[in-house]
């Protein structure tokens, strides 16, 4: 089930994707050069580095593409995302629904929503990713984060294929138990089971919309998950009860006032030598133009815990929360660098692996 | 799809540095909590013409390939000579061509009356996670 897609949206959404990867590759190329140009010696300070990028015209317009491009894929009229959904709202709504209830008459630990749930302010306050009202605002808002992730990492034309090269990266052993951390509309946990199909799979999320967009997603493809609403900081879960705690870029959404109570319940509901795992863009050290880049994101598209992020002793507070093997290192295969021929690429992202142990 | 938050009342740039006061042309000092940010307003007009030229001589070159697509139909026997000039819209047809215009006019010109509102706010109150 999917809302109906027309000639003219796909053609305008593969455009909007078309745009994004220029802006994160030719642009920066030329965003580079003419920075260098502006300042032929390095820069140490990020904060010199941003003042000079601020008075070039591709910096002001990488801004105002980042910013608005995402305007673009959600908010035009006609062909924006939430505009094709509400013209369907009825049916869309009806079919999840329909899946949602079935699956709660059926088997009731497949699906476990909790209307009452309050939410944390830091979530309750941030339209992550400019999506208007967040991922709990409207009954349809987990289909448009589904829709909108395919240009997430413009790169990959398979917006699964992220999910596959953290799954790669991980130890490779016998995890009967997983939880999918911030599970969303489902993608990572549906790619997860194709790669591990004995392997019980467990979601948990505070938005309602985006779980019964993951319960319909399991059902279509005759997988049995344990989805359920929960704020990750008060879990319901037994202690010791994953092998596998992962997550996808999630740490950067989490403001540092709940970091740790987060990461000690994740380190609770391990198994001892349990992992939690996942991937998280960060600060490329000494790189003064990508931290500069890489901190409009924060403001730009409204991922507003960046900031405080960057700074988070993150190693200290997962030993700190109970885990006993605590690695973080450069996650070689996401960090794309903008190649131009006859110069050396630019390193215009960065990413690590987590993997904490319990 | 609704609005998280209401707007406050007490407007913010987020392009002023609120430590120094300086406004900087791009880069963003804090959240989007109240007024859109302008991030062009130093773009050379050239470099906003050069945009809107590259982009006529795109629709120029769709609607050639168009031309060229009917004619080669017409000298086929595909379709009769005027086909597409002669095509009227009748009906519902008529009535949805209409507001594919208007649709289409919209997402066009709806950039040029587009307010400061930020489509998605951040309740200021995030500044005590900052």
């Amino acid at each position: 089930m999917n809302a109906t897609e027309s000639r003219d949206f796909r053609s305008y959404h593969a455009f909007l994707r078309a745009a994004r990867n220029f802006m994160e590759g030719p642009l920066v190329g030329q965003l580079h050069d003419s920075y260098e140009r502006a300042h032929p010696a390095p820069q140490s300070d990020w904060r010199a580095a941003e003042a000079t990028l601020d008075e070039l015209n591709e910096f002001q317009f990488y801004c105002w593409a980042y910013r608005n491009l995402q305007r673009f894929k959600y908010h035009r009229p006609t062909l924006g995302i939430f505009a094709t959904l509400e013209r369907e709202r009825e049916r869309l709504e009806q079919a999840l629904d329909a899946a949602a209830a079935e699956t709660m008459a059926s088997d009731p630990a497949a699906l476990r929503l909790n209307p009452s749930l309050p939410l944390p302010d830091y979530f309750r306050y941030v339209p992550f990713h400019q999506h208007t009202g967040g991922v709990t605002g409207d009954s349809l808002a987990g289909l448009a984060y589904e829709i909108g992730r395919r240009t997430t990492v413009p790169a990959h034309a398979d917006p699964n294929g992220i999910y596959r090269i953290l799954f790669d990266a991980l130890p490779q052993r016998d995890y009967a138990r997983v939880l999918d951390w911030g599970v969303g509309h489902g993608a990572a946990l549906i790619t997860w089971q194709q790669r591990q199909p004995q392997a019980e799979c467990h979601g948990v999320d505070l938005s309602a919309p985006c779980l019964k967009v993951a319960n319909l997603r399991a059902r279509e493809r005759g997988m049995r998950f344990l989805l359920s609403q929960q704020d990750l900081e008060h879990l319901d879960y037994p202690d010791a009860h994953f092998d596998l705690v992962f997550f996808n870029f999630m740490l950067h959404e989490l403001p540092p006032a709940h970091t740790p109570a987060l990461l000690a319940e994740a380190a609770r509901i391990l198994k001892p030598g349990g992992l939690f795992a996942g991937h998280e863009f960060h600060l490329r050290p000494g790189d003064a133009f990508q931290n500069v880049l890489q901190r409009t994101h924060a403001w730009t598209n409204n991922e507003t815990y960046s900031t405080p992020w960057y700074s988070t002793p993150i190693g200290e507070w997962a030993r700190a929360a109970g885990f006993s093997k605590v690695s973080i290192t450069p996650f070689e295969r996401l960090n794309r660098s903008v190649k131009r021929p006859g110069k050396a690429p630019i390193n215009a992202n960065h990413w690590n692996l987590y993997l904490f142990e319990k | 799809m609704s609005k998280m938050t209401s707007p406050p009342a007490t407007p913010s740039d987020p392009l002023v540095d609120p430590t120094t006061g300086k406004r900087f042309n791009a880069a963003l000092q804090g959240p989007v909590t109240h007024i859109e940010p302008d991030f062009l307003h130093k773009l050379p007009m050239d470099n906003a013409v050069g945009a809107i030229m590259a982009l006529t001589a795109e629709v120029w070159m769709l609607r050639e390939r168009l031309a060229a697509l009917e004619a080669e139909l017409e000298s086929r026997k595909v379709l009769p000579a005027g086909a597409v000039e002669n095509h009227q819209d009748v009906g519902a047809a008529a009535e949805a061509r209409a507001a594919d215009l208007a649709a289409y006019t919209e997402r066009v010109m709806g950039e040029l009356t587009r307010n400061r509102e930020p489509v998605s706010h951040i309740d200021p109150a995030v500044q005590k996670f900052l």
